[in-house]
């Protein structure tokens, strides 16, 4: 007899994401994903300056902050062909390799941490052998047993005195978690300190955007005037600033991040489950030169389908066919309920039909989800750190693929092992590692440029829209922490005629298409076992693994 | 009326020369037109500073300059009004502006149909037309109102502790934030040329069509009424308000 | 183990003693009280008062909604230095519910929220990110099958106090501007019934929100207003007021264009667009990201973030707004000189009507 589980709110992500499963005896044998929160910021945008056009969908996210106001600066950089001087490109791209960076830490540690961490078990632990375990794996030097015992009383005497706060109600216990009570105990230190250290890597953003989250953007280059003899300006002390907390960001990825990873998915390495659908998608990003040379790219782009490593696809993302974006399962309302459209055709006019709250269920096969489906020619396709590792990897991306057969050696798994939970959060390890070492370089390539007598960082040549052709249209996209992000924009006498926004959750949780076929979050679902469906913890964990984002998802 | 079929000696004969503005009144007048020029252009220049001087900032204070005139000519402008809200009370007939009284939309309309030619003849004033009152209603007072609200709001917020704050602060909120405040001082001090043009228009139009010395009066106080013309609306007026040409 | 503990705290029991009993020592202790004073912005007077105050309280519960928003707010918030994030919500609050955060999910998350809520009714804090939304029955934002409104009324009807966190939560921000698709609104249309504190910001300085979070468990009532509803702590005064490029604007020395000279000698950003000096908040004084920099100082105008509508007070780059917003209005210097101009056409086609006709009449007279 099939039961239906839902777990909703999904905590320890972005916005509001609703999971129900139907499940026969510990399997799961049909999965729903549905966002549950719009606030139709596409259909704000309209009629308005395109120049400020950053800003209202940079809120989309205030997780992934930073990004969308990147993707959008570049579609109306894109339609109007406004190129932006070399220091801006370097900026941004230390502004996302952070982002990406600081992101990814926080996830790792408070958003996925506990799926892997109990921290009941690490009240057991002998501060002394943590220390040991440790010391054997990384110079991180808060590590002595002193330190781990303060710790551990820390949170002894929150679990004592019944005021549990965050960590109330949880699972802990639960069969799923493998972590010895010492390297549980070592994962809580580190969440901690990861919370205490993701605010100084975010102090990137504020030098070069003013504030962090959210920090500012400029449609034709950055507004931060670089003048290294001003006191007001990107001068010396600012740039140490950030070359220090890259260092800094260094060091706590080589010596906390990374061991932690390795010594955790050494523990987890036989729960391979949680694949999901075996296309992945990557527009590639950071460029090294310029945005529209895409071979200069930090991350290549292209398609990889069914999982076969030996062909790349290219994608177009002004081609009709290639990007399509479906409601057949979601509360908005096209013409043809079935078509698919292109994002420059693409329209957000909401529509719901769902149950009246307060509801107990959705319903697969009606309309269940604020999320829109996106399709690359017709096919579901997952986004995201381990996308662009397998098509970097695809590719033939050294470093990437050093980086790849370095961990899969150490943990003795094959490459067929990224395709799952445990893979999709060892990727995102990796390219925390990738992005870090490679800020220093953006660093030292922007003090070399202004030491060359460059110090331009804004492009005035097209920011007065009499100089705008009377129609435009271009697309922004980039590499967000969670995968593929564009933002597809039209201009019609310099204000905003339509904009469309697919991101990367938009692809992961996407409901259904018109074909029923599913998408990441529900084919992942279908493969994770429950031991326990009272406490679904395996499926909190596949679900985090892809670091969903709900917010970003419906905009 | 300009009967141009009279002699000019003829008419000089037939007119009786009024003494219709007091000295506060035109006092008032001339502060009141002064105020508002500076006003206007000080805080357009706010609105769009155009000069941008070189050097170090200590060296320069144009803006802080500008701003400060526009502070002074503010409280002036205030002054200047509140005085003539005693002097509508004080003044004499042709100082007052009764909006409430049934001639004055009679004369409205009276006055509407004269200036769109639908009739030749307008009614007579010594003092201003009912047209002419509700303009001054309202782009003098209705629109100073605003302009002082919306300005004092602004200035308050200089010093949040401070009195003009405890009195004006409301404003900023009841205008959901001070940026929508600013803007709407910004948008109404462009009624202020927009009356001037009208008033000049109308000054000297009437000035040449009836010759009744419309303008000279602000400057010196006399108006010209035709004597015996039976039209007048200020017979009910009491006789020594009325002084006969010499 | 795993349970959720039944014990209350005693009376008795202190933040001081807490802390003691962790291994904080004394010194550090009032090291701390005294950095919580100055945060505050108060004097030495008040640090004895703040360590009264830490030594006899309980660790108060605190149950934070995500309504609808972009979760930026909470990223803020998890910036704090001083107190740091984790200090505060290990040592100084019991965070019992904040869905980005907790461990718990579903049923579970929504059992501690639940209570938490009886436990303490009428003695928790609830702290408001995001806008409750009106449109179509809630409908646009749901948490467990429930309307985040309806969520958001239950909460607050136990609650000793609300704070709206940031600007979707105290002006519903930019789901809130034209022609707000969801009709979203301000916490304080919904909460009637509980002193609302406005903690505006798109998203506020993370020191703002703790400092505000530790002034009522400090001094155990809320923090004085503006007039406006917010700290006066950190919303007292107008970004302009403090501003670092404040000397440059009143010489007129003004960014003409991103990256000119002016941009490059840190002149005043009032021509690009700038809303400091309409936009009552802290950046220019308390400063972002434990003080490296604000918007401002980083070379971009203000946009006045902490405004209620600031979304529509658009567009940014001009230092006024269009009339009645950015998405339908005109520049008010357009619409005057547009009026002043039909207005001359108008006194010029009267002026020859007048000339015309009062000629007219004048030969009709002479002809008769
Ligand atoms: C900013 C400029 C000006 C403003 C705001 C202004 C305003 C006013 C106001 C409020 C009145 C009504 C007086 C009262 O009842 O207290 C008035 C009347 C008058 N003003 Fe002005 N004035 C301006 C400029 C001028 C100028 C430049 C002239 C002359 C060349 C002028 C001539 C007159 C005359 C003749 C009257 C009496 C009009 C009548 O009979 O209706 N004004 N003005
Ligand atoms: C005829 C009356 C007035 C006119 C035409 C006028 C016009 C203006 C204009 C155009 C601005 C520039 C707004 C902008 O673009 O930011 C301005 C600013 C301002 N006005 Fe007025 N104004 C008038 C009366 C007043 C009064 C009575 C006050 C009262 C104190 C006042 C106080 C201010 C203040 C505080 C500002 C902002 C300037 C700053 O802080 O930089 N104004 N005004
Ligand atoms: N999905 C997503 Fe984002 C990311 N990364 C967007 O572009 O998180 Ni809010
Ligand atoms: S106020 Fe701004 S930063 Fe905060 S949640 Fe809303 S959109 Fe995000
Ligand atoms: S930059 Fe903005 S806030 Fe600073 S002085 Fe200029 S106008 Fe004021
Ligand atoms: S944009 Fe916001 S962050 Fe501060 S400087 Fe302006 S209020
Ligand atoms: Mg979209």
């Amino acid at each position: 007899m099939p039961t239906r589980i839902v777990v909703d709110p999904i905590t320890r992500i972005e916005g509001h994401l609703r999971i129900e499963v139907v499940l026969e005896g510990n399997k799961i044998t049909d999965a729903l994903s549905s966002g549950t929160l719009f606030r139709g910021i596409e259909k704000i945008v309209e009629n308005r300056d395109p120049r400020d056009v950053w800003a209202f969908v940079q809120r989309i996210c205030g997780v992934c902050t930073h990004i969308h106001a990147i993707a959008s600066v570049r579609a109306v950089e894109d339609a109007l062909d406004y190129r932006i001087p070399k220091n801006a490109n370097y900026i941004r791209n230390i502004m996302t390799l952070t982002q990406f960076v600081q992101d990814h830490v926080i996830h790792f540690y408070h958003l996925h941490g506990f799926d892997w961490i109990d921290v009941v078990s690490a009240l057991k632990a002998d501060p002394a052998q943590t220390s040991a375990l440790a010391q054997s794996i990384s110079g991180w030097p808060l590590s002595s047993a002193g330190y781990f015992r303060d710790v551990q009383t820390k949170v002894k005497t929150l679990v004592e005195s019944g005021q549990l706060g965050i960590f109330a109600n949880a699972y802990w216990g639960h069969p799923a978690y493998r972590l010895p009570p010492e390297a549980n105990l070592m994962g809580v230190a580190h969440y901690l300190e990861a919370l205490n250290w993701q605010k100084e890597i975010a102090k990137v953003h504020a030098v070069f955007g003013g504030k962090n989250p959210h920090p500012n953007y400029l449609v034709g280059g950055m507004a931060s005037a670089i003048n290294i003899n001003g006191n007001n300006t990107i001068n010396i002390e600012r740039l140490n600033l950030v070359k220090t907390k890259i260092e800094e960001a260094q060091t706590f990825v080589d010596q906390v991040l990374m061991p932690d990873i390795l010594a955790i998915a050494n523990f987890y390495k036989k729960d391979l489950y949680g694949g999901g659908v075996r296309n992945y998608l990557a527009y590639g990003g950071v460029p090294t030169v310029d945005v529209r040379n895409p071979d200069s790219y930090l991350f290549p782009g292209g398609i990889v389908l069914d999982r076969d490593l030996s062909k790349v696809y290219d994608i177009d993302l002004k081609d009709p066919k290639h990007i399509q974006e479906f409601v057949t399962h979601s509360w908005y309302r096209y013409d043809d309920p079935q078509a698919g459209l292109h994002p420059w055709q693409g329209r957000t006019e909401a529509q719901y039909d769902g149950p009246k709250p307060p509801y107990e269920n959705l319903d697969e096969n009606k309309r269940y989800s604020w999320i829109k489906t996106p399709r690359w020619q017709g096919k579901p396709m997952e986004v995201g750190p381990l996308a662009r590792f397998i098509i970097g990897y695809a590719r033939g991306n050294q470093r990437m693929r050093t980086l790849v057969d370095d961990a899969l050696k150490k943990l003795d798994l094959p490459l067929s092992a990224l395709f799952s939970t445990l893979g999709r959060t060892l990727a995102r390890a990796l390219e925390t590692k990738y992005s870090v070492d490679h800020l220093a370089g953006f660093h030292a390539d922007l003090v070399a440029n202004i030491k060359a007598g460059d110090s331009a960082v804004f492009n005035p040549d097209k920011w007065d829209p009499s100089t705008w052709p009377a129609t435009a249209q271009g697309v922004g996209y980039c590499e967000a922490p969670r995968g593929a992000l564009a933002h597809w924009i039209k201009i019609n006498k310099g204000k905003v005629e339509s904009y469309q926004a697919v991101v990367p959750t938009t692809w992961n949780a996407s409901p259904r298409d018109a074909q029923g076929q599913i998408g990441p979050y529900e084919a992942s679902l279908l493969d994770t076992p429950l031991a326990n469906p009272d406490q679904p913890l395996e499926l909190l964990r596949t679900i985090h693994s892809f670091d969903p984002c709900l917010a970003c998802a419906t905009h | 009326m300009n009967d141009s079929s009279v002699s000019r000696s003829e008419h000089q004969a037939l007119r009786k020369q009024v003494y219709v503005w007091q000295f506060p009144v035109r006092l008032f007048h001339w502060i009141n037109a002064l105020a508002i020029t500076i006003l206007f252009l000080t805080g357009i220049y706010i609105g769009n500073p155009i000069l941008t001087p070189r050097g170090e900032a200590y060296q320069n204070f144009i803006m802080g300059q500008i701003r400060a005139w526009h502070g002074i000519f503010a409280f002036i402008f205030i002054a200047n009004l509140l005085f003539r809200l005693y002097w509508f009370w004080a003044g004499n007939e042709y100082s007052k502006l009764r909006l409430w009284r049934k001639e004055f939309w009679g004369d409205l309309v009276a006055t509407f149909k004269y200036y769109t030619f639908m009739t030749r003849e307008h009614t007579l004033h010594l003092g201003h037309n009912a047209l002419a009152q509700l303009m001054y209603f309202l782009f003098i007072w209705l629109a100073g109102a605003l302009m002082i609200l919306t300005g004092l709001a602004m200035r308050s917020g200089e010093d949040p502790g401070g009195v003009l704050y405890s009195i004006f602060g409301w404003v900023i909120p009841g205008f959901r934030g001070e940026y929508q405040v600013r803007n709407l001082h910004h948008l109404f001090a462009w009624s202020y040329p927009l009356f001037l043009l009208g008033h000049l228009y109308m000054v000297f139009r009437q000035d040449i069509l009836d010759d009744d010395g419309t303008v000279s009066s602000m400057i010196n106080g006399y108006k010209f009424e035709l004597v015996g013309s039976g039209e007048s609306d200020n017979s009910s007026l009491p006789e020594d308000m009325l002084s006969t040409a010499k | 183990m795993g349970k959720q503990g039944g014990v209350k705290l005693p009376s008795s029991d202190s933040f001081y003693r807490w802390a003691r009993s962790k291994g904080v020592t004394r010194r550090d202790f009032l090291k701390f009280c005294t950095l919580a004073a100055a945060m505050l912005g108060l004097d030495a007077a008040a640090v004895p008062k703040i360590v009264q105050a830490l030594e006899t309280k309980p660790r108060m519960p605190v149950i934070y909604l995500n309504l609808q928003e972009c979760t930026c707010c909470g990223e803020s918030f998890l910036r704090s230095a001083h107190p740091l994030v984790a200090d505060l919500i290990l040592n100084m609050i019991s965070l019992d519910y904040m869905e980005p955060l907790m461990a718990a999910a579903g049923e579970q998350a929504e059992a501690a929220k639940a209570k938490t809520m009886k436990d303490y009714n009428g003695k928790y804090l609830l702290v408001v990110e995001g806008s409750p939304t009106l449109g179509d029955g809630g409908i646009y934002c749901t948490i467990g099958g429930k309307t985040a409104t309806s969520i958001l009324e239950e909460a607050a009807a136990g609650a000793a106090a609300v704070i709206a966190y940031g600007s979707c939560a105290t002006n519903a921000c930019v789901q809130g501007a034209y022609p707000n698709p969801t009709q979203a609104v301000p916490v304080r249309r919904v909460v009637t019934t509980k002193p609302v504190i406005d903690v505006p910001g798109c998203p506020p300085i993370a020191e703002v929100i703790t400092g505000t979070i530790v002034h009522y468990l400090t001094f155990d009532k809320i923090p004085e207003l503006t007039n406006q509803g917010r700290p006066r702590a950190f919303y007292e005064h107008r970004v302009h007021d403090g501003c670092n490029r404040r000397a440059f604007f009143d010489a007129g020395q003004f960014v003409e264009s991103f990256d000119d000279e002016g941009a490059k000698q840190g002149w005043c950003l009032y021509k690009m667009g700038c809303k400091g000096p309409t936009t009552y908040n802290a950046c220019a004084v308390t400063q972002w990201n434990d003080g490296v920099s604000y918007p401002i100082k980083s070379g971009h105008p203000c946009i006045g973030c902490s405004e209620n509508n600031f979304f529509d007070n658009t567009p940014f780059y001009t230092h006024l707004a269009d009339i009645p917003n950015g998405a339908i209005g005109f520049n008010p210097d357009k619409v005057g000189v547009g009026a002043l101009g039909v207005a001359g056409v108008g006194v010029l086609a009267h002026a020859a009507a007048t000339g015309a006709i009062k000629g007219r009449e004048k030969e009709e007279k002479k002809g008769s």
